[in-house]
């Protein structure tokens, strides 16, 4: 026998005290999990409505709730594209609609024909839209394939009927699944006119990425730039609420983990003390004692921990099909995750057991073995 | 006769911030290879002396001395002088409940690098000659009484060490089965040389032994051993 065979006998001998804790484990993980891939998905699927432009960096006005309540005005590109290191920079207005019940959140995307291929689109059937046309879209491939709809077809959307004059591709699953017509359509459908989303800057070569930023958000104090996942932010509070609610639910998690852990590993330092005192009499040193105890805490963390993130992978699934986030919710499983929950499942095994453990060790010999 | 293997000079030890005394100046010497029986009243310091041999307890004065070296202090020379220099047997609760007999004779040898396949061998071998080859599968609340202190002297000499201190190993033995558990002590002593010191209360039992050391209130009872020898 070895200490993990000890170790596999002493949690059989307790079935039901181990699944219990194990299930503790589990949830404190499944949550973990799922607040983590559901806020890294909503976090990429954020920062792919900026990728979506091929830009160096993008421009949107600072501190809104949500992006999509944005707005810059046609002055202010204007002024960035004067910039002497700006090498070019277009402006979008971007807006949802409710397709239907399986596409609440369609996004519509306004661009100015002659900006498409700066912007990154590739046209891939049919042709682009015209520029002042009030009834001509062109759909993501992968919308048109989903929605069934040829170049040729048309597509209605809030009351408004478009013709669909092409198919664009833009490497992004978060464009493909988009639309896009003029700009000037699409400001005057939403009565934003002369009013941006976004826009999306391209930068001379060789010309320093923050400075020109820097002299942006100094020039237009109403904007800000964004490049980065952790820029994202400042044009987006929900964004920051929700990486708050995550890092607030995980802590949670985390502390009823290790609650549940703690409680079991007492519980049997109690129970145990004997057995423990007769161990250490028999030549076991104090780290093997220790060793024992946090090994059991261990093998029932570890398990917890793989049943987590089976649950997690089934709960995402069932976010991933509510209608409310159907289309901004693209779970993306990734290494990192399951790195994430084990660790996590270390950290409940080092918070429950390592005081029980240590209590359990110092106790000498004979004063354990008396113990009732 | 041989070296001394175990000498003890004027033991005391107290409980209880000095309000008990168990062992009040114990004089002792035991041979090697000698087996010698324990006996005397409840309460005379018999647990107590087989404890401060085992290193388990300090003395409050006084010195002992096992296989030529006095006791070590250093935990991990502790640890390996409970493991390796002395077998023990406990008076009670001796044996790991959710463990079946062949797996508490097991334990005694983890972490000792012996490998699994001999962990197992051993353990079987003295299960088997203490007469349990039949019951290495059932938990210490399958075996009687006398049962679990076999199981007990098994696991005591898992690693083979020179020395068996044993309280009462056969306390709640039939006769017959005690016969055998001291045939089997003997046996020790004759073929690997052990020195044995056995607590007993039964005189059957201590006149297995070569000798008798009667203790009365914490120190030898000179008058008996005059009587026995
Ligand atoms: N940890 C302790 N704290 C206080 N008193 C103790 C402790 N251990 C033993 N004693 C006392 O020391 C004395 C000797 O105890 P010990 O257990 O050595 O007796 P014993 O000879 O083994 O008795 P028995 O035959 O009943 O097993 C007793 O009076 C006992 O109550
Ligand atoms: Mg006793």
């Amino acid at each position: 026998m070895n200490l993990i065979d000890l170790i596999r006998q002493n949690l059989l001998a307790r079935k039901a005290r181990s699944i219990l804790t194990g299930l503790a484990v589990a949830i404190g993980v499944l949550t973990i999990v799922t607040l983590g891939v559901l806020t890294s998905s909503l976090r990429g699927t954020a920062l792919s409505v900026l990728r979506t432009g091929r830009a160096d960096f993008s421009v949107a006005q600072e501190g809104v709730s949500d992006l999509l309540y944005s707005a810059v005005d046609t002055s202010d590109l204007d002024h960035v594209r004067t910039l002497p290191d700006v090498e070019s920079a277009i402006g979008v207005l971007v807006a949802v609609s409710k397709l239907d019940a399986n596409h609440p959140l369609f996004l519509k995307i306004g661009v100015p024909p002659e900006s498409l291929a700066e912007f990154g689109v590739k046209v891939v059937d049919g042709r682009a839209y015209s520029s002042k046309a009030t009834n001509e879209i062109m759909l993501g491939y992968r919308a048109a394939a989903d929605l069934g709809v040829h170049v040729g077809g048309s597509i209605t959307i809030e009351d408004h009927t478009y013709k669909v004059t092409g198919i664009f591709s833009t490497g992004q699953v978060f464009g493909d699944t988009a639309s896009m017509l003029p700009l000037t359509t699409l400001q005057a459908e939403e009565r934003k006119p002369g009013s941006m989303t976004l826009l999306f800057v391209r930068i001379k070569p060789g010309a320093n990425i923050d400075k020109v930023r820097k002299q942006i958000e100094s020039d237009l104090p109403q904007l800000a730039t964004v490049r980065t996942q952790s820029d994202f932010g400042r044009v987006d509070r929900n964004l920051i609420l929700i990486t708050a609610a995550n890092l607030g639910g995980s802590v949670l998690a985390l502390i009823i983990g290790a609650v549940g852990v703690m409680n079991t590993t007492l519980l049997s330092f109690f129970e145990r003390t004997r057995e423990f005192g007769v161990l250490r009499a028999i030549g076991w040193s104090r780290m093997r004692i220790v060793a024992l105890v946090i090994g059991e805490a261990a093998m029932v963390c570890l398990l917890g921990a793989m049943a987590g993130v089976v649950l997690a992978f089934g709960a995402v699934r069932l976010l991933a099909r509510l209608p409310d986030l159907l289309g901004i919710f693209n779970p993306t499983f990734s290494a990192g995750v399951f790195w994430r929950a084990l660790g996590f499942a270390a950290l409940m095994t080092l918070l429950g057991a390592v005081y029980p453990a240590a209590r359990a060790a110092r106790r000498e010999p004979l004063e354990a073995m008396r113990h009732e | 006769m041989s070296e001394p293997d175990i000498v003890v000079k004027v033991l005391v030890k107290d409980f209880d911030h000095g309000r008990i005394h168990a062992l009040t100046g114990l004089d002792m010497e035991v041979a090697q290879g000698e087996f010698v029986a324990v006996t005397g009243p409840s309460g005379c310091g018999k647990s107590t002396l087989i404890h401060l041999l085992a290193a388990l307890d300090e003395p409050t004065h006084g010195t002992i001395a096992v296989h030529g070296q006095p006791l070590p202090s250093q935990p991990r020379q502790l640890d390996h002088y409970r493991r390796h220099a002395v077998g023990l047997v406990f008076q009670l609760h001796n044996l790991l409940p959710n463990l079946s007999a062949l797996q508490n004779v097991e334990i005694a040898m983890i972490g000792t690098g012996v490998a699994r396949r001999a962990q197992r061998k051993r353990a079987q071998q003295l299960l088997d000659e203490v007469g349990l080859s039949g019951r290495t599968t059932s938990r210490p609340a399958e075996l009687s009484g006398g049962e679990r202190q076999r199981v007990a002297i098994a696991r005591a000499l898992a690693n083979n060490p020179p020395l068996l201190l044993a309280d009462e190993p056969t306390g709640s033995l039939d006769s017959e089965a005690s016969t055998g558990v001291l045939a089997f002590l003997q046996s020790l002593r004759i073929e690997h040389n052990m020195t044995i010191l056995m607590v007993t209360h039964d005189p059957r039992a201590a006149a297995a032994a070569d000798r008798t050391i009667r203790l009365r209130d914490g120190r030898i009872d000179t008058e008996a051993v005059e009587v026995l020898t």
